[in-house]
C-alpha cells in the first residue's frame, strides 16, 4: 500500500500512517456533528427551541475542535510531506544515484531522474495532506451518510446502498480509463514537442533543403497523432465518466424518491425528511469527486514507483575489508567486459602496462578503447577476469583509495556552474590559492580569463557551456595537474580544439604525463611514436602490441592506420 | 552551436506570480477566435447545466416546505415534482458532460492552432535566433506553455461558469426568500474569503518566486549531478555536485513547507469554514435565531438549510479556475515573447541570383547581435571569386563564425551589405539564399528518420541510385550498408548509432545532394576521430570541388593550398593573402602557423 511504500522509500516512519488516523478522526468528528443534525432539527420541527439550543451548543463545540483540527492535520500534513517523506526520498535518491555504475547513466535515463527529482516526486509531497484528506473523506462522508440513513428509515439506507457495488465498479472503470487516457496524451504530446524542438534545430538543414513546417511530414504527423491522442482519450474517457455520474445521478434520484414516498406514508416526519436532503446532496458531492482522488493517487504511485525502480538498481559492490594498491602498475588478466550481456565489447584481453610508462591505445572507434580506459577507473567491473593496480584487484579497493590514484581527462569534460578555479580546485580541494593558479598557468587558462568578462570570477555556466570544448578540457587538465595522482587516464581527442587550443593542450599534457603511469587513448602522431608500447584495438582485442619501430614495418593494422594518419596531416581542402 | 563561441548562458525563466501582461492577453485571444464558437457553446451548455442542477433542490424544498406546512402531499401527487427533479438531474449532468466535452475539443484545435502557428514562425525567424536563444525557450513555448495554456481553453470556461451559476442561482433564489438570511449568509462566505485570503496574497507573490527558484535551483542541481556523474565519481562522493543536489533539496524543504503552510493555511482555513459539518452547525443558529425572533418562519427556513451548505464549496471550486487561468495567461505572456521574435525581412518582389557558379562579397559589413552589444564584425569588406576556397583563420571569439555564418543570412549585417552573385541578400528570399548555399557544420543536424530521407532532404524526388551515389562520395555507403536496416535505419534508434564522424559524413552526403553553389565548412572536421577524419576530409575533398566554398580551419595545414586565407582578429580582416605570402609577411598568420608546427614534434613524448 502507498503508506507503506512512503515509509519504506524514506528509509524511517514518516508518520503518514499517524497522519491518516488524525484524518479519519478529523472524519468522525465531521460525523458527530452530522448525527447531531438529526435531533437537532426534529427539536427545531417540534418546537422545543430549549433543546435545540443545547445540541447546537453541542454541535458547534464540536465543529470548532473539527476546525481546529482540521488546521493542524493539514499543517501536520505539509510537515510530513515535504520534511519527512519527499527531502529524505530526494537525499535517498541523490546518494543512490551517485553510487551506480556510470554505464546506468545514458542520455534517456538522465532525462528521467531529472524529470523524476523536480518534477513528478513534487506531486508526493501532497500526498499525506490534501490528497489524504480528500482521499479518506470522499470514502468516510459517504459511509456516515449510509449509516445515518439506516438510522432514519431502512428503506432510505437501502435506496443509498442498493447500487453501491455498481458504483465501486464503475468508480475503478473510470480511473483506470482516465490514467490510460492520460497516459497516452502525454505520450503523444512527449512526441510532439520533442519533433517542434527537433524542427527548431535542425533550422539550417531544413531551410537549406527548402524543406518548411508543411513540408516536413515527421512533424505533421505528430501534430496529427497530439491530436488523436486526445480526441481517443475523451471517447475512451467518456463512457466510463457518463456512467459514473449517471450512476451517482441515480442514488441521489432513488433516496429522493424513497424518502418521499416513505414521508408521503407516514414513515418518517418532516424534520427526517430534511436531513435525508441535505445528507444526500453531501453524499453525492464526495462520490463525485472519488475519481479525482484516484488519479492524484495514481500519479504519486507512479513517481515512487519510479523511486523504489531505481533505489533497486545494484551499485558497484564494495569491498568489507579493502586491500591497498602497491604501486602504479596496471594489469589487464584475461579482461572480458559486455555492457548488455550479449554484445561483448571486451575479448579476454590481457595487457601489462609497468609503472611510470606511456601506454598509447590504437584502434577505430567502437574496438573498445574507452570501455578499457573506464575500466581501471572502475566505471563498470569486468565482466571476467580483472583488472589489477600494484597487483591489488580494483573490487578490492575502495571508491577512494581507488579514485585518489588517478586522474582523468576524457573528451566529453562537464564543467559545474560555478568559476574556472571552483572546478579546477575538485582535484584536491585543500590547494591553496597559488596551487590551484598555478594549475591554471600551466593549462594555459590564464589567457581564457583574461576573454571572461568577470576574469577568474567568471561562472562557466551549465556544463561549462560557457566555454568552448577546447578550454573545457584544459579546465579538465587543471584540475588533472592540481591531483598529482600516479595515474594518468586520457582521451587525446583534440581535433575539436583549434590551433590555439591545441597548443595548450600540448603543452600541459606534456607537464602531466611526466614520471606518471599514462595510458591514453591517442591521435597525435607524435604520442603514438613516443609511447612505450602501443596496443591496438580491434574488436574488443589487441591484436598488436609494442613500439612503434616494432610495429610500423609489420603489415597489419598499425601500419595501415599509420599511413592514414600521414595522410590526414597532409591533407588541404582543395586536393583530389 | 559553435564551439569556440560560446553564447553565453541561457536565461532561466522564473515564472513568478506577478500580474499577467495586456499582451498575454491579446496573444490568448487571438489563439482562442478560431474556437471561440465552440467554446461559447461549451459555456451555453455548461450554464443549462447549472441551471438543471438546481430543479432538485427547489423540488425538495417544496415538498418539505408542504409538509412542514402540515400538508403531507400524497405519492401520487408526488409522482411528478419528483419525476422532474430526477430528469433534471440527469440532464444537469449529461449538459456539464457535453459543456466540458465541447470545450476538450476545442483544446486539442486549439492546441494544434498554436503549435502550427509557432512551427510557422520557428521557420521564419533569423536563424541566428536559435544560437542565441537556448532550446529550453522552445521547448518551453511548444510543450509546457501549451499546455498550460489548455487549461484556459479546456477547464477555465466550463468550470468558471459553473463555479459563477452554482452558487449564484441559489444565491438569489435565497434572496427572493428572505433578504436578511440570505445576506447573512453571503456576508459570512465573503467575510470568511477575505479574512483567509488576505495574508495569502501578501507573501504570496514572494514565496512563489523563491519556490519557483528553488525548483530551478534543484533541477540544475540534479542536472549537474546527473550529467556530471562522471566527475562526481572521479573526485568523490563527497564533492561539490552532490552537496549541491543536497543542498538545494533541503532549501526546496524548506520553502516548500513555508509555501505550503502560508498558502494552505489560508486554505486549511477556508475548508474548515465553509465544510458542510460547519456551514450546517451556522445554518441551524441562523435557523434559531429567526425563527424565535419571529422574523421568519420555521418553513421559509427549510431552502437555506438544504441550499446553503452547497454554495462556499461552488465559489472555491472558481478560486482554483482563476488560479489556472492566471498560470495560463502567464504562459501565453512567454509564447507571446517567443512569437515576437522578428522574421527577416522578405523582399515582395525576390530578384533571382544568376545561374552556375557564384561569387560572394561583403562590403562594409558590421554586425552585433543585439542594439546593446558590442561589435562582433566591424567593417568587413571581403570578395569570394567563384570557385574559389577561403579559409578563416583566427582565435576562439575573433568572429570567423559569425562572418561565415552571414553567407547563409542566418542574420541581417547591422551594417553593409552581404551579396550573393552581386544580389542583395535583402532582395532574395531567404530560401533562394539557402538552396544557394549548402552548410556543413560541426553539429551534423540529422533527423530522426530514415538514413535514405535525411540524405535526399533536398531533394526528396531524389532516387536510391542518387542516394547511394552520395553516400559513396561521402565515404559513408559501406557504414550505412553494414547497419541492419541500411538506408532504412533511423537516426537515434536503437540499431542506427552513428559516431560523431560517421554522423558528419551523412550530413556531407546530404550537402552532395543538395548541390548548390556555396559551400560553408564550418568546422566540419570537429568530432572526427582519427579514424574518421581520412574519410571525411575525402568526402569533403569531393564536395568543395567547384563550389565557392568558406572552410573555417583549425589546422592551419589543411588549408595551405586555399585561395584565399582571411586572418580575423576582435571582428575584423587583420590579414589576408595565400598561404605563401602570410608565411612571407611575418605576421599573426606566420605566428599561428609557428605554433602549430613546433607542437606536432613534441606530443607527450618526453
Amino acid at each position: 500500500m502507498i503508506i507503506d511504500q512512503m515509509d519504506r522509500l524514506a528509509a524511517g516512519r514518516t508518520g503518514v500512517l499517524p497522519q491518516a488516523g488524525v484524518y479519519v478522526g478529523t472524519g468522525l468528528l465531521e460525523a458527530a456533528i452530522f448525527a447531531l443534525l438529526l435531533p437537532l432539527l426534529r427539536a427545531l420541527v417540534g418546537g422545543d427551541v430549549a433543546r435545540a439550543l443545547v445540541l447546537l451548543a453541542a454541535g458547534a463545540g464540536v465543529a470548532l475542535v473539527y476546525g481546529v483540527v482540521l488546521y493542524w492535520a493539514d499543517n501536520r500534513g505539509y510537515l510530513i510531506g515535504i520534511k519527512h517523506v519527499l527531502r529524505p526520498i530526494q537525499h535517498r535518491l541523490g546518494d543512490h544515484l551517485v553510487q551506480l555504475p556510470l554505464g546506468w547513466f545514458t542520455k534517456e535515463r538522465s532525462g528521467q531522474m531529472s524529470t523524476l527529482l523536480t518534477h513528478d516526486l513534487q506531486m508526493v509531497m501532497n500526498m499525506p495532506s490534501i490528497f489524504m484528506r480528500q482521499l479518506i473523506f470522499s470514502v468516510l462522508t459517504p459511509v456516515t451518510v449510509a449509516v445515518l440513513f439506516f438510522v432514519v428509515d431502512w428503506r432510505v439506507g437501502l435506496s443509498f446502498l442498493v447500487l453501491t457495488p455498481v458504483l465501486y465498479a464503475s468508480s475503478r472503470w473510470m480511473a483506470r480509463a482516465v490514467g490510460d487516457g492520460h497516459f497516452e496524451e502525454e505520450r503523444a504530446g512527449a512526441e510532439l514537442s520533442s519533433r517542434i524542438l527537433e524542427f527548431a534545430q535542425a533550422q539550417p538543414a531544413l531551410r537549406s533543403a527548402n524543406r518548411n513546417e508543411s513540408a516536413w511530414g515527421a512533424l505533421g504527423e505528430a501534430i496529427g497523432t497530439d491530436r488523436h491522442a486526445t480526441v481517443r482519450t475523451l471517447r475512451m474517457t467518456g463512457l466510463p465518466m457518463w456512467t459514473h455520474t449517471l450512476l451517482v445521478q441515480s442514488i441521489f434520484a432513488l433516496v429522493l424518491v424513497t424518502a418521499a414516498l416513505v414521508l408521503a406514508t407516514g414513515g418518517i416526519g418532516v424534520a427526517d425528511f430534511v436531513f435525508v436532503a441535505v445528507l444526500a446532496l453531501r453524499a453525492v458531492d464526495a462520490l463525485n469527486s472519488i475519481g479525482q482522488q484516484g488519479m492524484s493517487i495514481r500519479v504519486t504511485q507512479n513517481a515512487l514507483d519510479a523511486v523504489q525502480r531505481v533505489l533497486d538498481e545494484e551499485p558497484l559492490p564494495q569491498p568489507e575489508t579493502p586491500n591497498r594498491a602497491d604501486g602504479s602498475g596496471i594489469t589487464f588478466d584475461h579482461v572480458s567486459f559486455s555492457y548488455d550481456g550479449e554484445r561483448t565489447v571486451l575479448d579476454d584481453v590481457s595487457l601489462d602496462i609497468p609503472e611510470r610508462t606511456l601506454t598509447a591505445l590504437v584502434g577505430p572507434s567502437g574496438s573498445g578503447k574507452t570501455t578499457l580506459t573506464r575500466l581501471i577507473a572502475r566505471f563498470w567491473d569486468a565482466t571476467g577476469g580483472s583488472v589489477r593496480i600494484g597487483g591489488t584487484d580494483v573490487r578490492e579497493l575502495s571508491t577512494e583509495e581507488l579514485m585518489s590514484r588517478m586522474a582523468l581527462v576524457f573528451q566529453d569534460v562537464y564543467l559545474f556552474d560555478g568559476t574556472i578555479e571552483e572546478n579546477i580546485r575538485l582535484g584536491r580541494p585543500d590547494a591553496d590559492d597559488e596551487q590551484v593558479r598555478h594549475a591554471a598557468r600551466l593549462a594555459r587558462l590564464d589567457e581564457v580569463a583574461e576573454r571572461l568578462e568577470d576574469g577568474w570570477d567568471t561562472r562557466v555556466g551549465e556544463g561549462g557551456n560557457r566555454l568552448s570544448g577546447g578550454e573545457r578540457q584544459r579546465v579538465s587538465i587543471a584540475r588533472a595537474l592540481l591531483k598529482d595522482a600516479p595515474i594518468l587516464l586520457f582521451d587525446e581527442a583534440t581535433a575539436a580544439l583549434d590551433a590555439e587550443n591545441e597548443a595548450a593542450v600540448v603543452e600541459a599534457m606534456h607537464e602531466l604525463a611526466r614520471d606518471r603511469t599514462v595510458v591514453v587513448i591517442a591521435h597525435r602522431m607524435s604520442t603514438i611514436a613516443a609511447a612505450d608500447q602501443i596496443a591496438v584495438l580491434e574488436d574488443g582485442r589487441i591484436t598488436q602490441l609494442g613500439t612503434h619501430e616494432e610495429l610500423v614495418g609489420l603489415p597489419g593494422r598499425y601500419a595501415s592506420f599509420w599511413e592514414e594518419r600521414l595522410k590526414a596531416q597532409g591533407w588541404h581542402i582543395t586536393n583530389d | 552551436m559553435a564551439d569556440n563561441e560560446p553564447t553565453g548562458q541561457p536565461g532561466q525563466e522564473t515564472r513568478n506570480g506577478s500580474a499577467p501582461s495586456p499582451g498575454a492577453i491579446a496573444v490568448l485571444t487571438r489563439f482562442m477566435r478560431p474556437v471561440r464558437r465552440t467554446i461559447a457553446l461549451g459555456v451555453l451548455l455548461t450554464a443549462l447545466s447549472s441551471a438543471c442542477t438546481f430543479v432538485p433542490y427547489l423540488v425538495i424544498t417544496r415538498i418539505a416546505q408542504q409538509a412542514l406546512s402540515g400538508r403531507i402531499p400524497s405519492p401520487g401527487a408526488l409522482a411528478g415534482p419528483l419525476a422532474a427533479a430526477a430528469v433534471a438531474a440527469f440532464l444537469g449532468r449529461a449538459l456539464f458532460g457535453m459543456g466540458t466535452g465541447i470545450c476538450h475539443y476545442a483544446d486539442a484545435d486549439f492546441r494544434v492552432g498554436v503549435r502550427e502557428e509557432l512551427i510557422r514562425h520557428l521557420s521564419r525567424v533569423p536563424l541566428g535566433w536559435f544560437l542565441d536563444n537556448p532550446s529550453g525557450q522552445v521547448k518551453q513555448a511548444a510543450s509546457d506553455d501549451v499546455l498550460s495554456m489548455h487549461q484556459a481553453v479546456g477547464h477555465a470556461p466550463a468550470d468558471i461558469t459553473a463555479a459563477l451559476l452554482s452558487p449564484l442561482i441559489p444565491l438569489v433564489y435565497l434572496f427572493t426568500v428572505d433578504w436578511r438570511f440570505a445576506l447573512i449568509l453571503l456576508l459570512y462566505v465573503l467575510v470568511g474569503l477575505g479574512v483567509s485570503l488576505i495574508p495569502m496574497s501578501k507573501d504570496h507573490d514572494r514565496l512563489n518566486r523563491e519556490y519557483n527558484n528553488a525548483i530551478v535551483e534543484l533541477s540544475a542541481a540534479s542536472v549537474e549531478m546527473i550529467d556530471g556523474v562522471e566527475v562526481v565519481k572521479t573526485y568523490g562522493t563527497s564533492a561539490r555536485a552532490n552537496r549541491r543536489f543536497t543542498q538545494a533539496v533541503d532549501r526546496l524543504a524548506d520553502i516548500a513547507y513555508r509555501w505550503g503552510i502560508s498558502t494552505a493555511g489560508p486554505f486549511s482555513t477556508v475548508a474548515a469554514l465553509f465544510s458542510p459539518a460547519v456551514m450546517l452547525i451556522l445554518l441551524c443558529a441562523l435557523t434559531i435565531l429567526f425563527v424565535t425572533r419571529g422574523w421568519l418562519g420555521l418553513v421559509d427556513c427549510v431552502p437555506f438549510l438544504i441550499l446553503g451548505v452547497g454554495i462556499p464549496s461552488a465559489l472555491l471550486n472558481m478560486a482554483t479556475s482563476l488560479g489556472f487561468l492566471r498560470l495560463a495567461l502567464q504562459s501565453s505572456g512567454h509564447l507571446g515573447t517567443v512569437l515576437a521574435a522578428e522574421p527577416l525581412t522578405e523582399p515582395d518582389e525576390p530578384g533571382e541570383f544568376p545561374d552556375g557558379e557564384l561569387s560572394v562579397q561583403m562590403e562594409g559589413v558590421s554586425f552585433a547581435y543585439g542594439t546593446q552589444s558590442a561589435p562582433v564584425l566591424t567593417d568587413v569588406d571581403i570578395t569570394l571569386r567563384p570557385g574559389t576556397v577561403t579559409a578563416l583563420v583566427g582565435d576562439s571569439g575573433s568572429g570567423k563564425t559569425t562572418l561565415a555564418r552571414l553567407i547563409p543570412r542566418f542574420w541581417d549585417p547591422t551594417s553593409g551589405v552581404v551579396r550573393i552573385g552581386g544580389v542583395d541578400l535583402r532582395d532574395v528570399t531567404t530560401t533562394q539564399v539557402l538552396s544557394r548555399t549548402a552548410v556543413v557544420l560541426q553539429d551534423s543536424m540529422l533527423l530522426r528518420q530514415s538514413i535514405r530521407d535525411n540524405i535526399r532532404l533536398a531533394r526528396p524526388d531524389a532516387d536510391d541510385d542518387e542516394v547511394v551515389a552520395a553516400a559513396q562520395n561521402a565515404q559513408i555507403h559501406d557504414r550505412i550498408m553494414e547497419l541492419p536496416h541500411g538506408y532504412d535505419t533511423i537516426i537515434g534508434s536503437d540499431d542506427g548509432e552513428l559516431s560523431g564522424g560517421e554522423a558528419q559524413r551523412v550530413a556531407i552526403a546530404r550537402a552532395i545532394m543538395q548541390d548548390a553553389p556555396i559551400l560553408i565548412l564550418d568546422e566540419a572536421t570537429a568530432h572526427a576521430d582519427p579514424e574518421n577524419e581520412v574519410a571525411i576530409q575525402d568526402a569533403l575533398a569531393h564536395l568543395a570541388r567547384g563550389r565557392t566554398t568558406v572552410v573555417i580551419a583549425h589546422r592551419l595545414n589543411t588549408i595551405t593550398h586555399a585561395d584565399q586565407i582571411l586572418v580575423v582578429e576582435r571582428g575584423r580582416i587583420v590579414e589576408r593573402g595565400t598561404h605563401d605570402e602570410l608565411l612571407a609577411g611575418g605576421g599573426r598568420y606566420a605566428a599561428l602557423w609557428d605554433k602549430q608546427q613546433v607542437k606536432d614534434e613534441e606530443g607527450l613524448a618526453r
